[in-house]
C-alpha cells in the first residue's frame, strides 16, 4: 500500500526526470554489459598483443599528467591566495586561459613549432650548420610530449579547487600552529596542505578524467591508449563488440577515479570550516619573491596559453590557406550543433533541478546523480554506447518498414545529428545540471513562500522570483556546454553524420594530414570562443574575494 | 449582527484540525480563535509542531481534519485548501526572505502591484516611514543590517493590508541585544495597524513581551490558550507549569480542600485546590515562591550558587531529597557556599497541585 501511495503522489516533472537518466545511461550500460556479450578472436587478439600497451601508457600518462598538474597547480594556487605581491590579481585571473584551449590544439600548435620542420629546429639547424641526426632534439610526439600537453592545459582544476581550498582556511587555525612553535612554512606543509588535500584531489580526479577521456593529442602523437584503441578496434578492426569492451576497461579507470572525487569531495565538507573568517593576513612579498612568484605563475601561462594562440594567430592570419565559405560553413555547423545541444542541457537540467527541489524523493535524487555522471565518461565511451544500440534499432526500423510499408528509410538514429546530440547531452548534462543546481539553490524556499503570502500563483513566482534570479545560472549553463560542445572531438569524429565537419574534426582532419599551418584558423576560432566561460570563471573568482 | 456580537467574533477560528508534512502528522486536535486586532503567539520547544501549525493557517500545508475559518470563511478543510495568494493573510519568515534583486521599495511594493502607482508609492513611503527605515528605499537587501531587513519584512507583509499577520520565529536570527528593542517596536507596529498578528517562538520572555494570547505547545498539541498572566499563575498541566518560569515540583499530601502539608510545612490557598483530602500530589514552587528567610526553621543544602549581577539563584536540595530553586538581591554578598544550610520560608498564595 506505501509503495502504491508513493508513486499516486508522483508528479510529471518526476517522472520526466526518470525517464530522462533512464535515457541518458543506455550508453554506459551497453559498454558495461559488454562484458557479458563473450570474447571472440578480436578481443583476444587484443588482450595477447595491445591491451599491455594501452594499460602501461594510459597509467603513464596518468601519473605524468598528475605529478605535472599539481606540481604547477599548488605552487600557483598558493601564491594567488596567501601571499600579497604586485600583479598577483592579473596573475589570478591569466592562470585560468589555458582552460580555454583544449589539449590537441596546443598539441598540433607545438608540433608545428618543435617538430624537424618546424620554426624552431630549422633555425638551429641554420645557425650551427648540423644536419638531420646530428644533434639532439626534444621529441614532441612522444609519450612526455603528450604528458606536457595535458599538463598545460589541465592544471588550472587544481590550481581552482587548490587556491579555494587556500582562500577559505581559517586564519586562527594557522595563527594556532604558529603559537604553538611551527615556522610558516612548517604551518604550510603541516597544516595548510593536509588541509587543502581533499580540494587538490577533487581537482586532480578532474584533470585526470580529462586525461583519459583525451583522444585527439594521442591519436596525434601516436601514444597508444585506450581512446585510441577503442577508435582502431572499432574502425580498423570493424568490431563494435571488441571495442565496446575495450570501453568497458576503460571505464573501470574512470570508475574509480568517481570514487576517489567523490570521496575527496565528502571529506572536503569536513576540511572546510564554517566559522567566520577574519580577513587572512596575506604574506607581504619582497622584490626578489615577487619576481619568484610571477616567473613561476607566468611560465604556465605563457607556454600555456600565451605562445600558442599567438602562433595560432600568427599562423591563421599571415601562412594558412584559408577559404572562406567553406570556413563558415564550418563554423555554423559547428554553431547550431553546440547551441542546440546547449538549450537541450539547459532545459533537461531545469527539469531536473525543478524535480528535485520540488519532489526531494529517493528516486529523483538517484536520476539526478545517474545523469550527472556523463562528465565522467570519456566521448568515446559515449559514442559507442550510443552507436551500437542505435544502430540495431535502425537495422530493426528500416526491415520493418521495408517489410511492411515497402519504405526504405534509411538511417533515421544513428549517423545523424540525433546521435550526436544524445551524445552531447550525455556528456555535458552534468555541466550545466552544475550550474542551473546552484542558481536554483540560491532561491532559497522561504522566497516562494513570501512571494506566494503576498498573492503570487506559482506561476506568477516563477515569474517574478525565479526567473530574474536564475536568469545569469541559465545563462552560464548554456555558454559552458556550448564551449564543450565546440571542442569536443572524438565523440563527433565516431557519431557525425556522413561528410558532416564541424571546427573541431576539421582542425583534426587538417592535422592528421600534417597541415598543421591550415588547422590554425579552426583552432583559433574554438580558442576564442573557450575564452569566453573562462571570463566568466575568472570574474566569479574575484568576486568570491571581495565578500 | 449587532456591535457587540461583531467585536467577539473571532476573526481566526481553528476547529479542531490535523496537519503535517505529507503523509505524517504533526500537530493534533488544535482549536484555538483570535481576535481582531490580537497578537498570539504559539510558544513551545523545537519539534512542537508550532511552524507546521502556522504554515497550515498560511495555505503551504493541509488540513487533514477540522476546518480553519478566516473572518467566518471556510479557507482549509481536508478536501479544501484555498491557495496562500489568496487568503490575504501576511507572513514573516524565520530567514527574512527578502527578494535580493529587488530594491528595499520593490520589496514592499512586491504585494500591492494591483495598486495605482501613486496609492502604492504612498502605501510604500508609510510604511517605511513606520519601520523607520525611508531612507534606505532605494538600497538593496544585502545592504541593510538584520533587524532593518526583519522590519522591512514585516513591512512586505503588512503592505497588502491583510487580515493576519504570521511571524515564523522572527527574532531568531538577530542578536540578544538587538531582539531587545525590536520586539517592542515591532508590537507597536502591529499594534498600529491595527492587524491580528500570529507569531511562533521558542521563546518565553518574547511571547509574553508582544502576544495578548499564548498557546503553550508541546508534541503538536496545545496545552493552554491563555493570556500570559494566567499561563503562568494558572498553568493548565504540568508541561506549561514547567515550561514557563524557573520552577520546581514538591511532593506534598493534601490535608482539607485548602491546605496541604509539604516537607516545607502546611500551606494554605486562596481557594479550593480540587483534591480531596488525602491526596499524594505535586505542588508547583516557583522561584518566586522561596525567600530567605535566616530565622525559618525550614532548610535545604546549598547545591549550586549563580551570579547573575543583581541577584542570585541558589539551587536547594530539601531534607526528602527534592530541589527547590530560590532567588537572592545580590546588593551583599550572601556568605553560602555549596554544602551550607539555607534558611528559607515558603510562601505561596495560590495552590498549582498537580498529580503525581
Amino acid at each position: 500500500m506505501k509503495i502504491l501511495q508513493y508513486f499516486t503522489r508522483f508528479n510529471w516533472l518526476s517522472s520526466c526526470a526518470l525517464v530522462t537518466a533512464v535515457i541518458l545511461s543506455l550508453p554506459i550500460l551497453v559498454v558495461a554489459s559488454s562484458i557479458f556479450d563473450g570474447f571472440d578472436a578480436t578481443w583476444t587478439h587484443l588482450a595477447n598483443t595491445v591491451l599491455t600497451d594501452y594499460v602501461i601508457n594510459s597509467t603513464l600518462l596518468l601519473l605524468g599528467v598528475a605529478v605535472g598538474v599539481l606540481l604547477i597547480g599548488i605552487p600557483t594556487a598558493w601564491f594567488t591566495s596567501v601571499c600579497d605581491f604586485t600583479g598577483k590579481k592579473v596573475l589570478t585571473w591569466l592562470l585560468l586561459l589555458p582552460l580555454a584551449v583544449p589539449a590537441y590544439i596546443v598539441a598540433y600548435t607545438y608540433t608545428g613549432l618543435l617538430d624537424f620542420a618546424g620554426p624552431v629546429q630549422t633555425q638551429i639547424r641554420q645557425l650551427t650548420g648540423l644536419n638531420y641526426g646530428e644533434y639532439w632534439f626534444f621529441e614532441i610526439r612522444s609519450l612526455p610530449g603528450a604528458v606536457i600537453m595535458l599538463t598545460l592545459v589541465l592544471y588550472p582544476y587544481v590550481y581552482l579547487l587548490a587556491r579555494a581550498a587556500f582562500l577559505e582556511q581559517s586564519t586562527s587555525a594557522l595563527e594556532v600552529c604558529r603559537t604553538l612553535g611551527y615556522s610558516r612554512t612548517q604551518a604550510f606543509f603541516k597544516l595548510s596542505l593536509p588541509m587543502a588535500r581533499p580540494a587538490i584531489i577533487a581537482g586532480l580526479t578532474l584533470a585526470l578524467m580529462e586525461t583519459l577521456a583525451d583522444y585527439g593529442t594521442v591519436q596525434f602523437f601516436g601514444v597508444s591508449t585506450f581512446t585510441t584503441g577503442i577508435f582502431r578496434t572499432f574502425y580498423g578492426l570493424g568490431d563494435p563488440t571488441a571495442a565496446a569492451q575495450l570501453a568497458s576497461v576503460l571505464l573501470s579507470f574512470v570508475a574509480f577515479l568517481i570514487i576517489l572525487e567523490r570521496y575527496s569531495r565528502r571529506l572536503y565538507r569536513y576540511h572546510s570550516s564554517n566559522e567566520l573568517r577574519a580577513i587572512p593576513a596575506l604574506i607581504k612579498l619582497s622584490a626578489k619573491h615577487t619576481c619568484i612568484a610571477w616567473v613561476i605563475c607566468l611560465l604556465p601561462i605563457s607556454v600555456g596559453f600565451l605562445i600558442p594562440s599567438s602562433v595560432l594567430a600568427y599562423w591563421a592570419f599571415t601562412q594558412a590557406t584559408f577559404e572562406a565559405s567553406a570556413f563558415f560553413s564550418l563554423a555554423w555547423n559547428s554553431f547550431y550543433l553546440a547551441m542546440s545541444a546547449a538549450i537541450i542541457a539547459v532545459i533537461l537540467s531545469l527539469v531536473m533541478a525543478y524535480a528535485k527541489r520540488l519532489k526531494n524523493s529517493p528516486p529523483v535524487n538517484s536520476a539526478v546523480t545517474i545523469a550527472s555522471l556523463g562528465y565522467a565518461l570519456p566521448g568515446t565511451i559515449i559514442a559507442i554506447g550510443i552507436i551500437i544500440p542505435l544502430a540495431w534499432l535502425d537495422h530493426r526500423l528500416i526491415n520493418f518498414f521495408a517489410d511492411y510499408f515497402d519504405l526504405d528509410i534509411g538511417l533515421l538514429l544513428s549517423g545523424t545529428l540525433f546521435a550526436l546530440l544524445f551524445a552531447y547531452t550525455v556528456r555535458f548534462l552534468a555541466v550545466s545540471m552544475g550550474a542551473v543546481q546552484s542558481g536554483l539553490d540560491k532561491i532559497k524556499p522561504s522566497l516562494d513562500d513570501a512571494a506566494r503570502s503576498l498573492g503570487n500563483n506559482n506561476t506568477m513566482v516563477l515569474r517574478n522570483i525565479h526567473a530574474p534570479l536564475m536568469r545569469s545560472s541559465l545563462l552560464t549553463a548554456l555558454l559552458i556546454v556550448f564551449v564543450d560542445v565546440l571542442k569536443e572531438l572524438p565523440a563527433t569524429l565516431i557519431l557525425r553524420p556522413f561528410n558532416f565537419n564541424t571546427l573541431a574534426v576539421h582542425a583534426y582532419e587538417l592535422a592528421s594530414d600534417e597541415r598543421l599551418i591550415d588547422a590554425a584558423p579552426a583552432s583559433l576560432m574554438i580558442v576564442c570562443v573557450g575564452l569566453l566561460p573562462v571570463i566568466i570563471l575568472s570574474r566569479s573568482i574575484s568576486n568570491k574575494r571581495e565578500h | 449582527m449587532n456591535v457587540a456580537e461583531k467585536i467577539i467574533t473571532p476573526l481566526l477560528e481553528l476547529d479542531n484540525i490535523d496537519a503535517g508534512y505529507g503523509a505524517k502528522i504533526v500537530v493534533q486536535n488544535i482549536s484555538l480563535s483570535l481576535k481582531k486586532g490580537e497578537i498570539g503567539c504559539l510558544l513551545g520547544p523545537s519539534g512542537c509542531g508550532k511552524s507546521t501549525l502556522l504554515r497550515a493557517i498560511a495555505g503551504f500545508e493541509e488540513v487533514k481534519k477540522g476546518t480553519i475559518k478566516l473572518s467566518q470563511q471556510l479557507i482549509s478543510d481536508p478536501q479544501h485548501t484555498l491557495p496562500p495568494e489568496h487568503r490575504n493573510i501576511g507572513m514573516v519568515f524565520q530567514d527574512i526572505a527578502l527578494f535580493p534583486h529587488l530594491s528595499i521599495a520593490d520589496n514592499v511594493a512586491f504585494g500591492i502591484k494591483h495598486l495605482p502607482s501613486k496609492e502604492r508609492h504612498a502605501r510604500v513611503e508609510q510604511l517605511l516611514t513606520l519601520v523607520d527605515l525611508n531612507q534606505k528605499a532605494k538600497q538593496f537587501p544585502h545592504q541593510l543590517s538584520g533587524g532593518q531587513q526583519q522590519r522591512i519584512a514585516l513591512a512586505r507583509a503588512l503592505a497588502p493590508k491583510p487580515k493576519l499577520i504570521l511571524l515564523d520565529e522572527p527574532f531568531s536570527g538577530l542578536d540578544a541585544k538587538l531582539r531587545e528593542t525590536l520586539v517592542p517596536q515591532v508590537k507597536q507596529i502591529l499594534k498600529h495597524e491595527q492587524v491580528s498578528a500570529l507569531m511562533v517562538s521558542h521563546d518565553q520572555a518574547e511571547a509574553f513581551a508582544i502576544a495578548d494570547k499564548i498557546a503553550v505547545m508541546q508534541e503538536g498539541r496545545i496545552h493552554q490558550w491563555d493570556n500570559a498572566y494566567n499561563s503562568y499563575h494558572y498553568p493548565a498541566t504540568k508541561f506549561v507549569a514547567d515550561f514557563i518560569g524557573k520552577s520546581k515540583f514538591l511532593p506534598a499530601v493534601t490535608l482539607c480542600e485548602h491546605c496541604i502539608e509539604t516537607s516545607l510545612g502546611k500551606l494554605e490557598s486562596d481557594s479550593p485546590h480540587g483534591y480531596q483530602a488525602g491526596s499524594e500530589v505535586l505542588v508547583l514552587v516557583r522561584i518566586d515562591d522561596l525567600k530567605h528567610d535566616p530565622i525559618s526553621e525550614n532548610f535545604g543544602i546549598v547545591k549550586k550558587k549563580d551570579f547573575h549581577g543583581s541577584y542570585f539563584t541558589f539551587e536547594l536540595s530539601l531534607a526528602d531529597g527534592s530541589q527547590v530553586l530560590c532567588n537572592t538581591p545580590a546588593h551583599y554578598n550572601y556568605q553560602y557556599n555549596i554544602g551550607d544550610k539555607f534558611n528559607l520560608k515558603l510562601n505561596i498564595e495560590h495552590l498549582v497541585l498537580f498529580n503525581r
